[in-house]
């Protein structure tokens, strides 16, 4: 009976069956939980889209799993995050950029592909060293060239800050490189203590070198410092930043003077294709109902709530969808090299995708600047892309 | 009231009929074959990797350098493009050219890098106005060659180097066979003449027939201007539009390692397209210089022939279908010119003798020392 049994079991065999596969989001949820919950949401988002059909693939269907690590902005952490999400089976990893350098090897042997969806430092994504490793964030080359592009111009003499975190110094790194054929355009370059709250000296050093223009890469507690010390000292100087300014906590410690931030121009990567904003809008809505609005703790003049576009969240979701498209196309023996040959629509509308040259699905050249007015930000005019683009709705 | 109102349309409804089947019998108006008509086998060459999509500024416009490597005997070695994409307006970008590319960088020049997916380079950024897209791509040679519109042979003959080229973009295409009047296919051929600068965004042609022509399918190839040098000596031809496929040359006393570069350029089929005696078409009609026999034919295989020398100024594809697009094919040797004629045969075995006559004399002497030093 037993024997029997078993064959009947074994008769089975030939049913297509259902296969669930992890996604690890290794991100700093609790010392940054604005990085860490934007991009492991994008991801849940997309990942709860694909799993209405599921992935098909010859031996049945693939379902996706989110699985959330806390880096807590600590290599070490990070690196410890990656081994333990390769033992528990996924297939690739998403991550904000801290446990890259760490960590890449061990998922390059394990044949895990490793996303970067919010750190833009020059050295993370090297297609030759680290073939393992993409990226769909802007990248420090492309927002620190971009800036130059926009500034010089200008006639602008800028002073060059950076504060000491990673992502600052990484900054200062691409700022040196963009800004190396234009010296006359650079009057002084410092650097600034991240976390001081009074950063005045340096301000002050900056207006004496003869500087006209404050270009500030740090962090965003950094950035409102250093507007909070040129405006207190009656200084109406242009500022300009990366794309932390976006972060909600420069508005929020700027909400007690919200003119002082007006005029504050930053590079960041555009969030809406050429066919139109109603991508993104359709996008926004259904991270919405599924999280609720990304407060940033900030009112207009007109007593508006303010949010804050979802363009970070937008690019974990993006990379979901290419990873999806790249199992459908090739299953999953070997991602890293499926990556490379697969794009898919991304939520702004724009095709999303690498390729065996790039890693980096941000292009240089979609890099928009943005000036804030009334605690919202909108497209410059004086730029060829910038003036392209719409105005994001950012208001309840 | 109502029956007169009846029979009053039912006669217009008769004659309308009466009317329009008259005119069928007199005359039908045909379209004529497009300048854009692809025609196969022939470029652009296609890829096998997966679509991606199509986006870009209005009037991109393509100019490309096909480099043919090729080795003693004229067979193609290696294939490069260089292909250079302007982009003069203002918007996003985001394509890929398909074909059997083995690799790709960036050429000088380019303001972006391309990117590289099997049998695609991929382009993706924003032109501000003005852009350039340059790209060196290295192709798989097989089924590159397969295209190329030139094929040539070098061989030793007599002590002369010879060079055969053969015009080999010939395609079948349908040609239409049928009567045509002087004036209609006057005002065709001159129609296609005054729209041969705007290349493939042309409008198409009607003309009016006595009645639907037949389809022949013949063999269309694309004029191809053939400009050459091997050592001092340079040659021109042109190949196919009335003038034979082929050329063949002899260089006399032509150095073993001479190179060969030649250049192979698409051209408009003007003296197909040319009227007889010369000026215009409207001329030649008025002083009835036109002969009408196979008119339809002739005009027909002239279009084509426009189509085809369009079709090789895109070996790769220019993602914009009626933008301008360029192309030269550039033959060169890579290793030497020919084999080695007999008499330089001889030359080397004079030094094989000689080398030879050494090593023995070599061996002599050393055994002399050996007993020198054995008896010292």
């Amino acid at each position: 009976v037993l024997a029997l049994a078993l064959a009947l079991c074994g008769c089975g065999g030939t049913k297509k069956s259902s296969r669930t596969l992890v996604i690890a989001i290794d991100a700093p949820f609790s010392r940054s939980p604005y990085i860490g919950q934007t991009i492991a949401r994008g991801v849940e988002l997309a990942v709860s889209e694909i799993n209405v059909a599921g992935i098909p693939a010859s031996s049945g269907t693939y379902t996706l799993k989110v699985k959330r690590y806390d880096n807590a902005l600590s290599p070490r952490k990070a690196l410890g995050n990656v081994r333990r999400a390769i033992d528990d089976g996924a297939i690739a990893i998403v991550e904000d950029g801290t446990g890259v350098d760490a960590s890449w090897r061990i998922a390059r042997d394990a044949h895990v592909p490793i996303c970067v969806t919010y750190d833009g430092g020059s050295g993370l994504v090297d297609l030759a060293t680290r073939p393992n490793v993409f990226r769909i964030a802007p990248t420090n080359r492309g927002i620190a060239f971009r800036l130059a592009e926009y500034t010089i111009p200008k006639g602008l003499k800028l002073a060059l800050m950076h504060d000491d975190t990673t992502y600052g110094q990484q900054g200062g790194d691409a700022l040196r490189a963009a800004f190396s054929r234009n010296p006359h355009s650079v009057a002084t370059t410092l650097t600034l203590p991240a976390g001081d709250t009074d950063l005045s000296p340096q301000v002050l050093r900056a207006r004496r070198a003869g500087a006209t223009a404050l270009l500030v890469w740090g962090q965003a507690a950094t950035i409102a410092e250093v507007v909070i010390a040129a405006r207190s000292a009656d200084w109406d100087v242009p500022v300009f930043a990366p794309p932390s300014a976006e972060d909600p906590v420069l508005r929020q410690e700027l909400a007690d003077r919200p003119q002082w931030l007006d005029g504050l121009t930053f590079a960041t990567g555009r969030m809406t294709a050429e066919l139109g904003p109603e991508f993104f809008y359709a996008f926004e809505s259904k991270f919405e109902a599924a999280y609720g609005a990304q407060r940033v703790g900030v009112r207009t003049r007109a007593g508006q709530e303010v949010i804050a576009p979802l363009d970070f969240a937008m690019y974990s979701y993006d990379f979901a969808n290419v990873l999806a498209q790249a199992i459908r196309t090739f299953g999953i023996a070997n991602l890293p090299q499926a990556l490379e040959q697969v794009t898919a629509r991304g939520a702004n509308g724009d095709e999303r995708g690498f390729n065996q040259h790039n890693h980096d699905g941000v292009v240089d050249d979609d890099v928009f600047f943005a000036r804030f007015h009334d605690m919202t930000f909108a497209p410059v005019k004086d730029d060829p892309l910038s003036s392209t683009l719409p105005t994001i709705k950012q208001t309840k | 009231m109502c029956r007169r109102v009846v029979a009053v349309i039912v006669a217009v409804a008769l004659a309308a009929c009466t009317g329009s089947s008259t005119a069928r019998a007199d005359s039908v108006t045909i379209l004529l074959p497009s300048v854009r008509t692809t025609l196969t086998p022939g470029p652009p060459l296609p890829g096998t990797g997966t679509p991606a999509e199509t986006l870009f500024p209005p009037g991109m416009t393509s100019d490309e350098r096909v480099l043919v490597g090729i080795d003693a005997t004229g067979k193609p070695t290696s294939i490069d493009v260089v292909q250079r994409l302007q982009l003069r307006k203002l918007g996003d970008y985001s394509f890929a050219i398909p074909g059997p590319i083995a690799d790709v960088e960036a050429a000088a020049g380019s303001e972006s890098e391309p990117g590289l997916r099997r049998d695609a380079i991929l382009w993706a950024g924003f032109s501000s106005g003005n852009k350039t897209l340059a790209a060196r791509a290295t192709l798989r040679v097989a089924p590159a060659s397969a295209v190329l519109p030139l094929r040539l042979t070098l061989s030793r003959e007599d002590g002369a180097l010879v060079v055969r080229g053969r015009n080999t973009s010939a395609a079948r295409g349908p040609v239409l066979v049928g009567p045509v009047s002087s004036r209609e296919a006057a005002k065709a051929f001159g129609d296609t003449l005054r729209w041969l600068p705007l290349r493939r965004a042309a409008p198409d042609l009607y003309a009016t027939v006595p009645h639907p022509p037949l389809s022949r399918s013949e063999a269309i190839a694309a004029p191809l201007a053939v400009h050459g040098g091997i050592g001092s000596r340079h040659f021109d031809y042109l190949l196919a539009d009335g003038r034979p496929m082929a050329f063949e040359l002899r260089v006399p006393n032509a150095p073993p390692r001479a190179r060969l570069r030649v250049l192979a350029t698409p051209v408009a089929p003007l003296r197909s397209l040319a009227p007889p005696g010369g000026g215009t078409w409207a001329e030649a009609l008025r002083r009835g210089r036109i002969r009408n026999t196979g008119l339809l034919e002739r005009l027909s295989r002239a279009r084509l022939a426009v189509a085809r020398e369009f079709q090789y100024q895109t070996f790769l594809a220019n993602p914009n279908p009626t933008g301008g697009s360029t192309a030269v094919y550039i033959y060169e040797t890579t290793v030497k010119a020919a084999t080695s004629p007999p008499s330089a045969s001889k030359a080397s075995g004079g030094h094989a003798w000689r080398a030879v006559l050494v090593a023995a004399l070599a061996a002599v002497a050393a055994t002399g020392l050996v007993v020198l030093w054995a008896y010292s």
